[in-house]
């Protein structure tokens, strides 16, 4: 027979749960409810701000949430990864794509009255982004510079304002850039888009 | 037949269907080839755990082979069949025992009816009280805790 071997404590048990069994039972938490639980301990927040996190749940959530989900969970997200898997992966949702990592289009009005998403522009390697008549306001960020693999941008047919970033010439592979239909975009055109050399379309107005 | 052992050093006899259904004895089995009837040894998992995952192998010996994953159909936690349900009432030390157990035999089934039940016990409920449940020392100090219930402040308007 064998040695009867005492049963071990919760907590002795629970010490023993690695990183990726958590992952996989809050996967099938909300974001919502999760990041609600983000006090429980450092382990725990630690699980729900990863990019691990945020790509598992949203494999599961994402296809039953209506459009409010990004402008809900996205824009306020606390975690730079999250929000960075999620700019990656639920922008392949409906209404936005992003076909793979080289293009982003985004078309449907839940920007509506926000600025563009701030981790739009670490999405290095986008060659297209589209962001096309959804009203968004605010400025174009001189972070547009980062992009340096765009070939089209076209943010045409919103509420744009501010002025044209001089940092738009940093973006050397651009061939198309739009950013007509923007009333409120104002001051001159700098300079510095001259050094566009590969441009073959332009549309300001 | 095939013949495991575990921590504890309790001898089980199964049947190889049985044993299949743990991707790590499969291979074990495929390493060490059929005419081998020494005992395969599974230091990480003790007897009365072994016991309940054989329960539940066996319980599921003759499922069909699972369909193709459809895209289109939703996922979520509350989907666990009436018996896994009651194979899953257990107190939460036995049942995380089971997900570990699950975790290292590489039984994928039982990994995920473990971890959706656990979801399903952390839905709705408060910190404090998921802290309880697993009995998760809270090791923020309250200056940082306050810091990221603000950063998560968001969460609460619906």
């Amino acid at each position: 027979m064998a040695s009867n071997q005492s049963k071990p404590t919760l907590s002795e048990t629970m010490q023993r749960v690695p990183h990726d069994v958590w992952l996989s039972i809050m996967r099938w938490i909300h974001p919502r409810a999760a990041f609600r639980l983000a006090t429980v301990s450092k382990a725990f927040k630690n699980i729900i701000y990863s990019s691990s996190y945020a790509a598992a749940t949203l494999a599961i959530h994402w296809q039953k949430e209506e459009d409010n989900l990004f402008q809900a969970v996205y824009l306020s997200a606390p975690s730079k990864e999250f929000q960075d898997t999620f700019a990656r992966m639920y922008l392949t949702g409906r209404n936005v794509y992003l076909i793979n990592r080289d293009v982003l289009v985004i078309r449907f009005p839940w920007v509506v009255k926000h600025s563009i998403p701030q981790s739009v522009w670490s999405l290095v390697d986008l060659k297209l982004l589209v962001i096309m008549s959804i009203l968004c306001n605010g400025k174009i960020p001189r972070d547009v510079g980062n992009l340096k693999n765009l070939n089209i941008l076209c943010l045409s047919c919103n509420r744009l304002s501010g002025s044209i970033p001089p940092e738009l010439g940093l973006l050397q592979n651009l061939k198309q850039l739009s950013l007509n239909s923007n009333p409120e975009l104002s001051g001159t055109i700098p300079s510095e888009l001259g050094n566009l050399i590969l441009l073959e379309k332009l549309n300001l107005r | 037949m095939v013949k495991i052992t575990s921590s504890d050093n309790q001898e089980f006899t199964i049947s190889k269907e049985i044993a299949n259904q743990s991707v790590l004895i499969k291979n074990m089995l495929e390493d060490v080839g059929e005419s081998d009837d020494q005992p395969i040894p599974l230091p990480n998992v003790s007897g009365a755990i072994l016991q309940k995952v054989i329960e539940y192998a066996t319980m599921h010996k003759d499922d069909p082979p699972p369909a193709p994953e459809d895209e289109t159909k939703l996922k979520t936690s509350e989907d666990i069949e009436e018996r896994d349900k009651e194979f899953m009432q257990l107190d939460q030390g036995t049942m995380f025992e089971i997900i570990l157990a699950a975790n290292y035999l590489d039984m994928k089934n039982l990994l995920d009816l473990g971890c959706k039940t656990v979801a399903n016990m952390i839905k709705g409920k408060s910190v404090e009280e998921v802290r309880k449940l697993f009995n998760i020392v809270n090791d923020f100090t309250p200056e940082e805790e306050e810091q990221i219930r603000k950063e998560n402040e968001w969460c609460e308007d619906r």
